[in-house]
């Protein structure tokens, strides 16, 4: 089997994106949809997943068609990440904050471990150093501690300020 | 709203955290450090129920209970408040940090975190007087119980030949009571902690940096 046939993707509004195998190969779902129906000229539905933001996640799979298998899944998820975000996707991931929360999604979705990573750094970076007021405020996130609650959280904290 | 803030784009919906399942919310969250974590807890009763409860984060809060053995060369990252503290503690230990200057670490649950994370069983300190420092829990070592060890280490005379040899430096009598402290002399400024090492024992060996005169 070659490498660079097409595949047909279907976007939730019907728009319909041919793309090299391996590109689409960067989905887990899309190349396991791949490997169980063989070759097929049948378009694969995604129907999680709108034009606009299939689109963009694309962008991010052509650029990243020749980049090695993840290792193992990144076994200790739990110790502390310490990979940067690349400047290339630095820069793919400055979009508007629906734009960036779709992707995510459809990362998710599509099974994009990399990509997923990549949106949720950028997300976890918007919360660095910020506020919780600056946090609920970005995020639309409602207070719903006691203001008695909020201040026990500040003094537990108070030991670890200036750092 | 204000326009001064640098989310230059204009949105046309608000990213809205609540839309993001709660295992991507977990992914997000796993991105920040220590410090990060227990601010994230004052943004709302949901983030906070997550980030106490999800035992992804134990190793990062220092809550993950002990291993039934360390292998040597596992990475050990040592509590920020052992950081905080340094190793020449006395008791109440203090946190010079805080708004009023003299905090009592104790005053905080930080303190009932474990002393490492990995947490230990036990634990070997090397504070640079030639007298060892052990500290042993089966359950595993906090902040709170290596930080009275460390103020017992300094507050308890040293080795009989130890204590005679300063007060033969100093000319002091028999009645002059021997600390450890005298052992540093002048070189008695905290440098900080050498990055903790997993001994062949399975224990944690922890040592101070030289000091500083």
């Amino acid at each position: 089997m070659s490498s660079n046939q097409c595949v047909t993707l279907q976007t939730s509004d019907d728009e319909q994106f041919k793309v090299d195998r391996d590109v689409a190969n960067r989905s887990v779902l899309i190349r396991n949809m791949l490997e169980d129906v063989g070759e097929s000229e049948q378009a694969i539905p995604l129907p999680n997943v709108s034009a606009n933001v299939l689109k963009k996640v694309l962008e991010w799979c052509e650029h990243h068609k020749k980049d090695p298998e993840p290792l193992a899944e990144d076994l200790d998820d739990n110790r502390r990440k310490t990979t940067e975000i690349s400047d290339w996707d630095a820069k793919f991931i400055q979009v508007d904050q629906e734009m960036l929360f779709e992707i995510i999604l459809a990362a998710n979705y599509l099974d994009i471990k990399p990509l997923l990573d990549v949106g949720c750094k950028t997300v976890a970076n918007m919360i660095k150093g910020k506020q919780p007021e600056e946090i609920r405020k970005l995020f639309n996130i409602v207070n719903d501690f006691t203001p008695e609650e909020e201040a026990q959280i500040k003094k537990e904290n108070e030991w670890a300020e200036d750092r | 709203m204000s326009d001064t803030d640098d989310s230059a784009q204009a949105l046309p919906r608000p990213f809205a955290w609540d839309r993001l399942p709660e295992e991507l919310q977990l992914e997000v969250l796993s991105n920040l450090d220590y410090f990060e974590l227990k601010e994230a807890r004052a943004i709302s009763r949901h983030i906070k129920d997550l980030i106490e409860t999800d035992s992804s984060f134990d190793s990062r809060l220092f809550r993950q209970k002990p291993p039934m053995w360390l292998e040597t060369g596992t990475d050990i990252e040592v509590h920020p408040m052992i950081h905080e503290l340094g190793g020449m503690v006395t008791l109440p230990p203090l946190i010079w940090n805080c708004p009023d200057q003299t905090s009592n670490a104790f005053d905080y649950p930080a303190a009932d975190e474990f002393a490492t994370a990995p947490a230990c069983t036990y634990l070997f300190v090397e504070l640079g007087t030639g007298d060892p420092l052990y500290v042993r829990d089966p359950t595993g070592i906090t902040v709170r119980l290596l930080a009275t060890k460390l103020a017992d280490f300094w507050t308890t005379p040293p080795s009989w030949p130890h204590a005679q040899a300063v007060r033969q430096f100093y000319g002091y009598g028999q009645d002059v009571e021997i600390t450890k402290w005298h052992i540093l002399c002048d070189h008695n400024g905290w440098a900080g902690w050498r990055p903790a090492q997993v001994d062949e024992g399975g224990g944690v060996y922890l040592a101070a940096n030289r000091y500083d005169s």
